[in-house]
């Protein structure tokens, strides 16, 4: 599939249309969104804000990058050695390797290594803090973008406090006009927050693991609407995590909760996200909703019909059965 | 109401609607560029008040200061764009105002301000409820001579806001006039004002929070104060 390589208005924002118990799929116009929609259902998105999760570090002599998991009080960092954005992550060289106790300087303050991972070396905990964070950092940047990306384009329209670490890209494009056309419809447009992590790290070992442990907070005005909701539509991969996490556990945490194929889904009906291919992590959610077979099919109609993927690329819609 | 963003937060207005605010539980955010005065605004208004130093005539900064406010206050239920310039002091001929300059008015009285309101209006719209407020003045309607830059970006703002209010249906979009008020930016344009004759920053703040009840969206209104 191409990628989408910069941001885009809703306007030329396509959007695919899977039920599971259907053969046939649906090439729409995201703008057409309320159409797929009744009263009574309930669309849950999640307001979580971009943080600028990269900073520059330097340890033992060599200058590279690193990149928050998830909150900067919580400290856990992924290392990047030498190299810049422009590169693909698994083309990156390694970090150097570090122990408990060295000495790391991000933004120029030096700050003690606290823990290594047992997941992988280049996952390490360093005391960190949102100001520093929100002053030096910038956002995590992409290898096939062709120039540096601003925080305010890593944003969905309706983002409050900074808790992902990369864009809960599935909300970029629904406007503040498109959420009104929703409630017109009769339709509940309500919100979680969900620190989403990173999506790649080039490190086989820590890519296989992800998406690593990530705080949600689903308000009970939300879990409400949710229980009380014809269906429930999850935008991004994220909100599907949350909420079944509170369907699992409490309504606010940390959630391990990794969602595939065999995944009963207790609470969401349908979910609305980007383009995404068989060997992802967000393809194996979609498989909670759809089937594997049914799923690669539509795939092969989006490559064929031109579709865009990425960050800023065109949006799948999947409704699973009941 | 309650919580509350507030810039140009260290002095005159902003400072005042600060105090008003707080004194009515209500939590703020100030923003403004790092100062003394600023400082001791965080002592003045206690333990409901946070600053946030940053310039708001740099977009990227107020999208770093809106992820701030977020992580302070939760959800923002008033945002106030107080922060302003006047440009070249003293005051000039419009000719006489190279084209850098009034781009700088621009930046700090509109585009900077947009840079927020488009991080925070957009989480009200979710909500379906807040209102932004910009501080406008008699000079966005009537052509003062040698009052060209200041004059032009707040009469900008005013219908930036009638629009906004025209799109967004369920956040209120108000700009105020607040009338002449004996602060340090009325004293740069106008030095041999007498200040007798000006109002109080505080008696203004007072009047804006009590209009704050019952004003429309997309209404320009000039504020009257009760001596």
């Amino acid at each position: 599939m191409t990628a989408a390589v910069l941001p885009r208005p809703s306007l030329v924002q396509r959007l695919l249309v899977v039920h599971a118990g259907d053969d046939a799929v649906f090439d729409g116009k995201f703008l057409d969104l309320p159409q797929w929609f009744e009263p009574g259902d309930v669309l849950v998105v999640n307001d979580a804000a971009t943080l600028p999760a990269s900073l520059p570090m330097h340890v033992h002599g060599v200058s590279g990058e690193l990149r928050l998991v998830g909150a900067p009080e919580e400290g856990w960092v992924v290392l990047f050695g030498p190299g810049s954005w422009r590169e693909a992550t698994e083309d990156r060289a390694a970090p150097p390797s570090v122990v408990v106790g060295d000495v790391v300087q991000v933004a120029n303050r030096p700050v003690p290594v606290l823990e290594v991972s047992d997941i992988s070396p280049r996952l390490v905990r360093l005391a960190l803090t949102l100001d520093e964070v929100l002053v030096h950092g910038r956002p995590v940047q992409y290898s096939y973008v062709p120039r540096s990306l601003q925080l305010d384009e890593v944003q969905t329209p309706y983002a409050t406090r900074p808790w992902a670490t990369e864009m809960p890209s599935a909300g970029r494009v629904l406007t503040p006009h498109l959420v009104h056309a929703l409630r017109e419809r009769g339709v509940r447009v309500v919100s979680v927050t969900h620190g989403a992590g990173l999506s790649a790290t080039g490190d086989a070992g820590l890519d296989a693991a992800l998406p690593l442990p990530e705080r949600y907070e689903v308000p009970q005005a939300t879990w409400d609407a949710v229980t009380g909701a014809k269906r429930v539509v999850a935008v991004g991969t994220s909100v599907v995590r949350a909420l079944e996490s509170a369907a699992r556990g409490p309504l606010a945490g940390v959630t391990a909760l990794k969602i595939g194929p065999q995944t009963k889904l207790s609470v969401v009906d349908a979910l609305l996200s980007g383009m995404h291919e068989p060997g992802e992590s967000h393809f194996q959610m979609m498989a909670a909703f759809v089937d594997l077979e049914r799923l690669r099919r539509a795939v092969r109609h989006a490559e064929q019909e031109g579709y865009c993927n990425h960050e800023f690329g065109d949006s799948t819609l999947l409704f699973r059965d009941r | 109401m309650q919580t509350a963003v507030i810039t140009g937060v260290s002095r005159g207005l902003g400072r005042a609607i600060a105090l008003t605010l707080t004194n009515h539980g209500v939590r703020v955010v100030g923003i403004a560029r790092p100062s003394v005065e600023l400082d001791g605004l965080v002592g003045e208004a206690g333990p409901l008040f946070t600053a946030i130093a940053a310039d708001v005539a740099d977009p990227d900064a107020m999208v770093r200061a809106a992820a701030s406010t977020f992580a302070a206050l939760g959800h923002v239920d008033l945002l106030v764009h107080n922060a302003s310039t006047l440009g070249p002091v003293p005051l000039r001929p419009t000719l006489d105002i190279t084209a850098q300059q009034l781009a700088q008015v621009f930046a700090v009285n509109v585009t900077g301000p947009h840079a927020l309101t488009r991080r925070i209006a957009g989480a009200m719209a979710l909500r379906g409820q807040g209102t932004v407020v910009a501080i406008s003045s008699d000079a966005a309607v009537n052509a003062y001579e040698e009052w060209g830059p200041y004059s032009a970006a707040k009469a900008s703002n005013d219908h930036l806001y009638r629009v906004l209010a025209a799109e967004n249906p369920t956040v209120r979009f108000i700009t105020v006039d607040p009338g002449e008020m004996d602060t340090a930016m009325h004293a740069a344009a106008i030095p041999e004002a007498d200040v007798h004759t000006l109002r109080k920053p505080s008696q203004v703040a007072k009047a804006l929070v009590t209009l704050l009840g019952h004003a429309e969206t997309g209404v320009r209104y000039e504020l009257e104060v009760s001596p």
